[in-house]
């Protein structure tokens, strides 16, 4: 089944095409790696998808449904969750509390049952603390649920930005270079976080520089150069085709 | 789960010793100045925690509170005064209709940003202040409402007297904490504080953080309305100038100085920043004799200043981060000793 | 008087105050420009003006040497308070510069009480003369010593920009605030001097309106609000912009003064601000990019 199919898609920023013409489809249950050198477009690809911003053309299909120009909370609504390139990690709050907003769209409480807990709201909440800790446990952040979240190293805030994601439980997510600045351990938990959210039926969508991870784990690549859509297909695909040795692949060396 | 459970029953032991003390208090207060000065406090405290609620918790700055509390307060003067309604009926149509207009005008002036903000609120404060000044057949003009305000009553008991009116304020100004304190530790108070966290990352979450900002402006509006309304049936008389300008930056600064993001900031903030002026209104004559008119905006002006710059977020904040950091010191000495 | 006449006083009296709302917006954009805060104590550097040439005069010092000595007293004052406040609050975020400005403007406000008191003070015209008549209307003296100072230190102002290594740098920052310390200008240094030249512009609008307005502590307070909305009028980051939204909103508030009411004077501008910042928010003359996330 097709979860998200993006066509035409392109965006320019005051004359310059960050994203240029791309068209590609995920199915559910891949695990897809959007590859590129510095500059092309990655981000921006996902931030289309998010409703960060409209694009300049093209469409996006989420399950069957267009989904090009609702804004970034109606789309998360519908079931696509994210997670980000620089953290964006609620420093404000403790690293539960962080989890807790993503229950957000699994929870009712208004304004009014807010100023007045009444015991549905109360039982409402119970049920946002123990699904969140549910979250925090499946990246191993339990002991440092209480912690304010900015007290957390680099490596497990970045965990607990997928953490945060997953509480919405969303049929699709998008990571951010999950990996950047991780390291070998982290690394390697990060993997089997990954997959393990695959086994439980989330497609996942995923930029990534790290060649190696990106290899071990993709179905299929997206190999984005200035803006377009230089080449797609299987990990092996992609490590044998010339157009992408000379212009990404080559300038990280002939190693690969 | 535990440690969650053990949280919340401090927060609501502290808030049951807090209203003990708040209620016994005034038993052992025989001088009126200052049960006056205490129910100003609880006046303003009201105010101020629906401000904080705005600026700590969803991290947006109003410039513009004063006139929320002027509305209250004229809706109360002018309904019960002139249309002779009941000042309980007026002070719930001036808490609705404070509501609506800050709701409304909040649709244009949420799409703003940082400082665009803090200007919108601040010209839609100053707007409203003229219409207080200008629409003289119903305000009365600068010289505000000709007609007495009546005291409000509940049956046989009529609140005229400091003693009395404090237990009223101050048990409004309590359901104000208590009832904010529930917004803070739910579904809607966490919403809140992701957007002063991260507006974007609160938005791929799902929060509709446009909706959510109009309605904590509304909310802090409505506070400020009551507390406007408990004023105007105080004094018994307005007129425009408590409802400018420097209120509105008043109560930005009790906000502030209590720290915004903690319940017990405002009433802190409220009685550091009230003692302090009311305290230098008695010493500052004393020592420069020629001195007239609110010469203490001077002290004012310098402590908003010095907090912003060393304990920017507060004092109950501040204060904490400053002894954590000393304690750090403190055990990094001993380990190295 | 006939409609034209009558329209013609608004112009000249809107141009008057025109004038004053653009040197205080100028001096807003500069710093935001420079340093990204809002310093809601610009209209404290024109009161500060007004008072320090007033006392000097009564104190005896001629004219002129009193306009110099009253501009750089208040260059020294915002000084200190650039270099003791804002530079200690680098760090601090947007909403905590706006009330830390707001801060620094209700204590030099205060200090301006405790030394001048309330009373409001008087300056006499800079040259003697009855009002001069231009086609049915009439403008007093010291109305074209506003227009024409108003009219030299823009050109001065530009001039600067465009010759001298100051003048350069702070354009280049306004400019590209990153580019420019990549050349090598010093962002802290500029923050003084874009504070500093920016009281220098406060101070002489406040030279120059003191015949007109009477000099009290409190008229800073307006005079900043309302060159600030000249300036978001303007863009905000637009210099040229600060200038045509100064003397757009002196004209327009004098209009609808006379036409409308002279009680709502003070509205009439907020109520611009509003609808700038709902409709246009880019101002009215700035241009609005989309910013990359």
């Amino acid at each position: 089944m097709r979860l998200l199919e993006i066509n035409n898609l392109t965006r320019s920023f005051g004359g310059v095409l960050a994203v240029n013409d791309v068209s590609f489809s995920v199915d559910k249950g891949q695990i897809i790696a959007i590859i590129g050198p510095n500059g092309a477009g990655k981000t921006t690809l996902f931030n289309l998808m998010t409703g960060i911003y409209p694009p300049t053309h093209g469409t996006i299909m989420f399950k069957g449904t267009e989904i090009t120009g609702l804004t970034a909370y109606q789309i998360a609504r519908l079931g696509i969750a994210r997670t980000f390139q620089n953290l964006q990690i609620f420093n404000n709050m403790t690293v539960l509390e962080n989890v807790m907003v993503g229950r957000h769209i699994k929870s009712k409480t208004g304004f009014l049952g807010a100023i007045f807990p009444v015991w549905p709201v109360q039982r409402e909440e119970r049920e946002i603390v123990e699904h969140s800790l549910d979250k925090l446990a499946m990246v191993g952040l339990t002991d440092q649920a209480m912690q304010p979240a900015n007290s957390l190293p680099y490596g497990r805030q970045k965990m607990l930005e997928i953490a945060r994601a997953i509480a919405l439980e969303p049929e699709l997510l998008l990571l951010d270079e999950p990996a950047a600045g991780l390291n070998s351990t982290e690394t390697r938990e990060l993997i089997d976080t990954i997959y393990n959210l695959r086994d439980q039926g989330v497609t996942i969508l995923l930029v990534e520089h790290d060649m190696e991870t990106v290899m071990e784990i993709a179905d299929r690549l997206v190999v984005l150069n200035f803006g377009n859509k230089l080449a797609e297909g299987t990990p092996y695909e992609i490590q044998n085709n010339q157009e992408v040795i000379t212009a990404y692949l080559g300038e990280e060396g002939s190693g690969c | 789960m535990k440690e969650l459970t053990r949280r919340k029953r401090l927060r609501h032991f502290l808030i049951a010793l807090f209203t003990v003390f708040i209620f016994v208090l005034p038993f052992f207060v025989s001088n009126n100045y200052y049960l006056s000065v205490l129910v100003v406090i609880g006046i303003h405290t009201t105010v101020v925690v629906g401000l904080c609620l705005l600026m700590g918790y969803a991290g947006q700055i109003s410039l513009g509170h004063a006139a929320f509390y002027g509305l209250g307060a004229y809706t109360s003067g002018i309904l019960t005064s002139t249309y002779n309604i009941s000042p309980w009926l007026a002070i719930l149509a001036g808490a609705m209709g404070t509501g609506i207009v800050a709701y409304i005008m909040g649709i244009p002036i949420f799409r703003l940003k940082e400082h665009y903000l803090a200007l919108a609120t601040l010209g839609l404060g100053l707007i409203i202040h003229v219409v207080f000044m200008e629409e003289v057949e119903l305000t009365g003009g600068p010289s505000g409402l000709s007609k007495g305000i009546p005291y409000l009553a509940i049956g046989n008991i009529v609140f005229n007297t400091d003693f009395k009116y404090y237990f009223l304020v101050w048990t409004v100004a309590l359901l104000a904490i208590i009832l904010a304190n529930n917004v803070v530790h739910s579904r809607i108070g966490r919403a809140l504080r992701s957007i002063h966290g991260s507006e974007i990352a609160a938005q791929s979450l799902g929060v509709d953080t446009g909706k959510f900002k109009l309605q904590v402006f509304a909310l802090s509006a409505v506070y400020a309305s009551i507390a406007g309304s408990l004023y105007a049936h105080y004094i018994t008389f307005i007129s425009p100038s408590p409802f400018g300008l420097m209120t509105s930056i008043q109560f930005v600064v009790m906000a502030v100085v209590g720290g915004l993001s903690n319940i017990w900031g405002p009433i802190l903030g409220v009685t550091g920043v009230t003692v302090l002026t009311e305290g230098l209104k008695s010493i500052v004559p004393q020592l420069i004799p020629q001195a007239g008119g609110e010469y203490e905006i001077v002290v004012f002006g310098l402590i908003l200043v010095i907090i912003m710059i060393f304990l920017p977020e507060g004092l109950t904040s501040g204060v904490v981060r400053l002894y954590e950091e000393w304690r750090y010191r403190k055990e990094r000495a001993d380990e190295t000793s | 008087m006939s409609l034209a006449s009558e329209l013609l006083q608004y112009l000249l009296s809107g141009l008057t105050m025109g004038g004053i709302y653009a040197l205080v917006a100028l001096g807003f954009v500069i710093i935001h420009n420079v340093t990204g805060i809002i310093n809601f104590a610009q209209g404290e550097f024109v009161m500060l003006g007004g008072m320090f040439m007033v006392t000097l005069v009564g104190a005896g010092v001629p004219t002129v040497p009193a306009l110099v000595l009253s501009v750089i007293l208040v260059m020294i004052v915002v000084g200190i308070m650039e270099f003791g406040a804002i530079r200690s609050a680098k760090r601090a975020s947007p909403v905590s510069l706006v009330i830390i400005t707001i801060g620094l403007s209700t204590a030099i406000r205060g200090i301006a009480l405790l030394v001048w008191g309330t009373n409001p003070y008087r300056l006499e015209p800079f040259t003697a003369g009855g009002p001069i008549h231009i086609g049915g209307a009439t403008i007093v003296p010291q109305s074209l010593w506003v227009i024409g100072t108003t009219a030299a230190v823009l050109a001065l102002t530009f001039f600067m920009f465009e010759y001298t290594y100051w003048g350069k740098a702070l354009r280049a920052c306004v400019v590209n605030k990153f580019a420019a310390r990549l050349m090598g200008i010093n962002p802290q240094k500029m923050s003084l001097f874009a504070f500093v030249f920016s009281a220098a512009l406060g101070a002489l609008a406040g030279i120059v309106i003191a015949p007109i307005t009477y000099v009290t502590y409190d008229m800073g307070l307006m005079l900043g609000l309302k060159g600030f909305v000249a300036a978001v009028m303007g863009g905000l980051s637009s210099t040229p912009g600060a200038v045509i939204g100064g003397i757009a909103l002196g004209v327009i508030e004098s209009l609808g003064a006379g036409l409308v009411s002279s009680g709502y004077k003070d509205g009439i501008a907020f109520i611009i601000l509003l609808l700038v910042l709902f409709l246009k928010p880019g101002g009215i003359f700035g241009t609005f990019g989309s910013k990359r996330v």
